[in-house]
């Protein structure tokens, strides 16, 4: 019923300002952009932020709880685990793991799943459907499960973890990226476009690049937080980084045991994942809202 | 009707056919001796061994091998686990009713509070209400299952001892697997324990269901509420306010039925969620399903098992999606061929 | 009695930049069985004014009136729910897309039946029987098949005719049709206004109706409002703004009519005024018409008030246009 009227004398905002200005609108996304921030710092600078080694163990120190409980010390903010190593180191040093392992699995999903959606968008017959059939296949496959599969293939360990999570994520990519061309090819102005001789390159960049951005980067979002999440139940399964290395999950399944002796040692990696992928969703919810306002009325 | 149906017969016989080559294709990846993996320490040479190389038509073409491989499969033949020697297929049946009921309770609390909280959220939009579905939603959507499971053991299981640590069930009771249900087992003696075994059941159950719900009913509650709001602009609810339709009977008969149309989907592709969920679920409160049994059968690389068994999940997951789009058609009039 | 009698009717919508008044005080009778067609660009208001009789503004709108009855009955008095009880049962309101005007998911039967038991027959039989009649009364071929039907097997101008059998189920005695035929196709058209009136003659029904068309309101209606930016500028007899509209809009909507009985299309600009309808937040001050209008002069940055004009009617201007026959008199000076 609503129409947005702009007068013509009034400027209208670039692209990416009104982006911004829808953005920023959003107040749980802002909250989620700073929190992303902060866990961005402590990835990059974790040396200079972490006080201690996350693998030192300090054997007179086992199982202190955080410092602001009772019987907690200054000298290890968030307490020790079993080992005796300090939890907020390894804390620390975990979120260069979580956000790195899962920028390399958004990077490469994305990468496989664009070039098999633009092969898929731009050809016709038996290769698009293979492409789309086996997509569908993976997709069938629970995401954990099929990375299970396919670490049981080539064994444990973080590379193979990165692989099998990547694979996991490449359909979703594969889907927008088909969808959009085939939707764009389809359009009057694309099929001047084509008849008035225009190249392959100017097509892409003019009109399916703006159109597939939007709907990719929100995908962006949407895979880091399920690698993010998977890479951690990997690490947790025993199938991920393997210990001593500080990746969250691979804390979770190590401090399982001491759940009541050490609760802090459950709670507080857990919390530093669940806060994490929260504010990755909550920054994806805010990029798609921003970039298709005719959503965000919701 | 039936030229839905028949379609998605057709789409799930190509999804047998395309997973089968998935599979075998995977087969050919995974490293070592095949005749070894698949039936255990045999002597290469002996004729036991050559036996087998000859069941898998390893000394036939590539081809003949997948024909094989399938026909094994259409007559339920998975293979033998190579640590406990029996039938993959009745493995995975003995394992499979325990995943069932633990993801059929968990579907249904989603599909209620998911259902019920985004409505309620749509209709009290931008009320205090809508603001707390709106957040809680998105932590349960965020929630590290894993983590979620330990924390609620934490909190009800060992700090207020509330519900069982593990188990489907206390070992003082002795069910008899009827139906592979634990709550309809436990209700089919009721003659030696009454209720008791039943509740027992049921205190087992609630924990695991509730963590591996969390996901999908916090999905379903977003969804149900934009699907609702976008619902809830259209003409027909001002026409059917006009004509003095209750305001019960708009938000969930005029309302929700349309709402729905966009949510079974979104309700389909939970059941690949669920099934993940129930993989980590399982693993943390030692539920003898089939998640677990997959995570195990990895750590003793036991290959036959893995690659039945995911076989089995993924068909399981394309049945349920192909029973979804039926049921998209059926609910969907839009679908039904203009007269 | 009047049938409807509005004093001082407003809207207003927060927004992020403050209230937004949406519709400026409304003020308009209508008798029992009268015709009365409101007319103005789109985004003038006129389906909010609709809405806002029917009590069927969205929880967000702020409505205020210094008087609003309908048959007899101060609905300012009443609670939501009585509200819309009683408009329910005493006027029916039509849509512009008659295929979304239709829940998409129950058969026409089921949506026809509804209405009708909500008046009242709970006979299964009953309530069968006197879906078809309606059916039959808004001129449905085949109506026991239609009952079957879902509004998506339907034509355009079929849906709409439902929904005038829906509106009807209540017997109403006011009928707001909101743009009716605008979606629909030409020759479809006046076969609806055709059934529109009838219905008015036959049942003695008010009849609201609503349209950007002044082609269309001037073989059929009594009186016409003319609305403009949220306010009304001229509401006089059909014969009088026909023969001489006073508001310099009116005459610019008379004059954008390209050809005696052809219609434009939906959403077509006023070529008779320069730029388009402002946005109801970027109002300019004084009269509303201002920027666009060919007699505006210094004294127009103040509001007009909505005067009577003797032998005419109410006219919201500074400076209205001379009676046609007085133009002639001045010329034979
Ligand atoms: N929810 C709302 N909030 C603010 N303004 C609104 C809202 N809904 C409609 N409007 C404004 O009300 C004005 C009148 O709209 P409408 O009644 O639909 O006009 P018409 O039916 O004459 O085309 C328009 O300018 C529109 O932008
Ligand atoms: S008041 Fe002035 S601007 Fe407004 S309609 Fe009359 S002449 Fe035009
Ligand atoms: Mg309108």
């Amino acid at each position: 019923m609503s129409e947005v009227k702009i007068y013509k004398d009034t400027p209208i905002p670039g692209r990416w300002q009104q982006f911004w200005q829808r953005y920023r609108r959003h107040k749980g996304a802002m909250l989620g952009l700073m929190f992303l921030l902060v866990i961005l710092m402590f990835a990059l600078f974790s040396p200079l932020l972490a006080p201690h080694d996350p693998t030192e163990q300090f054997s007179q120190f086992l199982r202190y709880p955080p410092a602001w409980t009772e019987k907690g010390i200054n000298e290890f903010l968030l307490g020790t685990d079993d080992l005796g190593r300090d939890l907020f180191s390894r804390i620390v040093y975990g979120s260069r793991l979580s956000l790195g392992l899962s920028a390399a699995v958004v990077l490469i999903a994305a990468l496989f799943g664009i070039l098999l959606g633009a092969i898929a968008g731009l050809s016709k017959g038996i290769i698009e459907f293979a492409i789309m059939r086996i997509m569908d296949i993976i997709l069938a496959v629970p995401s954990l499960l099929l990375a299970i599969v396919i670490i049981a293939i080539i064994g444990p360990g973080l590379p193979n973890a990165i692989y099998a999570v990547a694979i996991v994520l490449i359909p979703h990519f594969v889907r927008i990226v088909r969808a959009t061309i085939k939707e764009e090819m389809n359009k009057d102005y694309v099929i001047a476009a084509k008849l008035d001789g225009a190249n392959g390159a100017r097509l892409f960049t003019h009109s399916i690049l703006p159109n597939i951005l939007p709907p990719l980067i929100v995908q962006v979002s949407l895979a880091f937080s399920t690698a993010i999440v998977d890479i951690a139940a990997l690490g947790f399964l025993g199938l991920g980084a393997q210990p001593p290395n500080p990746e969250w999950g691979t804390i979770l399944s190590q401090s399982r045991d001491f759940i009541q002796l050490a609760p802090w040692t459950v709670t507080i990696p857990g919390l530093a994942i669940l806060i994490t992928v929260l504010s990755i969703n909550l920054v994806g919810d805010g990029l798609r809202d921003a970039l298709d306002p005719m959503e965000s009325r919701g | 009707m039936i030229r839905i149906i028949f379609r998605q017969l057709t789409t799930l016989a190509l999804s047998f056919l395309g997973i089968t080559l998935i599979f075998f294709a995977l087969t050919q990846l995974i490293p070592g001796d095949p005749v070894i993996i698949n039936y255990g320490n045999l002597t290469p040479g002996s004729e036991e061994y050559l036996a087998a190389v000859h069941a898998m038509g390893l000394d036939q073409s590539l081809f003949q091998q997948y024909l094989i491989y399938v026909d094994n499969i259409l007559h339920g033949d998975l293979g033998r686990s190579n640590i406990t020697n029996k039938p993959v297929l009745s493995e995975f049946f003995t394992f499979f009713p325990a995943t069932f009921e633990l993801s059929l309770i968990a579907t249904l609390i989603a599909l209620i509070f998911g259902v019920l909280a985004g409505v309620l959220a749509a209709v009290k939009k931008n009320t205090w209400v809508d603001n707390l579905v709106i957040s809680s939603s998105l932590v349960g959507y965020s929630m590290p299952v894993f983590w979620w499971g330990m924390l609620l053991i934490l909190l009800f299981s060992l700090n207020l001892g509330l519900t069982p640590v593990a188990g489907r069930i206390s070992y003082v009771f002795d069910i008899e697997p009827v139906t592979g249900l634990m709550l309809v087992d436990s209700l089919l003696a009721y003659s030696k324990y009454e209720f008791a075994a039943f509740f027992d059941a049921l205190r087992h159950l609630i924990l695991p269901s509730l963590v591996l719900a969390t996901v999908p009913l916090a999905a379903i509650a977003r969804m149900t509420r934009s699907s609702m709001i976008e619902v809830l602009n259209a003409d027909y609810i001002l026409t059917a306010q006009s004509k003095g339709v209750s305001r019960w009977k708009i938000i969930w008969v005029h309302g929700l039925r349309n709402a729905m149309i966009p949510l079974v989907t979104v309700i389909g592709l939970q059941s690949s969620v669920l099934l993940t969920g129930a993989i980590l679920t399982e693993t943390i409160f030692a539920w003898p399903g089939v998640g677990k049994w997959m995570v195990e059968a990895i750590f003793r690389r036991d290959f036959p098992s893995i690659q039945g068994g995911v076989l089995l999940i993924a068909f399981f997951v394309i049945f349920i999606n192909a029973s979804v789009d039926l049921l998209y058609a059926v609910i969907n009039p839009r679908m039904r061929r203009p007269k | 009695m009047k049938l409807l009698h509005i004093e001082n009717l407003s809207v207003e919508f927060p927004t992020h930049k403050g209230n937004v008044r949406v519709l400026d005080k409304i003020s308009l009778r209508m008798n029992q069985g009268e015709v009365l067609g409101v007319v103005g660009e789109s985004g003038s208001g006129k389906s909010m004014l609709a809405l806002a009789i029917m009590g069927l503004l969205s929880p967000n709108a702020k409505l205020t009136a210094d008087y609003l009855s309908l048959n007899g009955q101060d609905l300012m008095k009443l609670n939501l729910d009585q509200r819309r009880k009683y408009i329910a049962q005493n006027a029916s309101i039509i849509f512009q897309e008659p295929q979304t005007s239709l829940n998409p998911c129950f058969n026409i039967g089921t949506q026809l039946i509804e209405t009708i038991e909500l008046h009242g027959i709970r006979r299964r039989k009953k309530q069968r029987q006197r879906a078809l009649e309606l059916l039959e009364a808004v001129g449905i071929t085949e109506p026991e098949l239609r009952l079957k039907q879902y509004p998506h097997q339907l034509s355009g101008g079929m849906n709409q005719r439902v929904m005038i059998a829906m509106a009807i189920a209540a017997e109403p005695d006011l009928l707001i049709a909101d743009e009716p035929t605008t979606a629909l196709d030409v020759t479809i058209q006046s076969q609806i206004i055709e059934l529109l009136l009838e219905l008015n003659r036959t049942r003695d029904m008010g009849l609201m109706l609503i349209t950007h068309d002044f082609a269309l309101l001037s073989e059929s209606t009594q009186r016409v409002c003319v609305m403009y930016s949220g306010q009304i500028m001229e509401n006089a007899s059909t014969d009088n703004i026909l023969s001489s509209p006073r508001h310099p809009y009116t005459k610019a909507l008379l004059d954008s009519i390209p050809h005696i009985g052809e219609r434009h299309h939906m959403g077509q600009r006023l070529y008779s005024l320069k730029g388009r309808i402002p946005a109801i937040d970027h109002l300019p001050v004084g009269c509303r018409l201002g920027p666009r209008c060919p007699r505006a002069a210094k004294e127009c940055v103040k509001t007009p008030r909505l005067d009577m004009i003797k032998q005419h009617g109410l006219v919201r201007c500074h400076f209205p246009i001379p009676s046609s026959t007085q133009v002639e008199g001045e010329r034979n000076d």
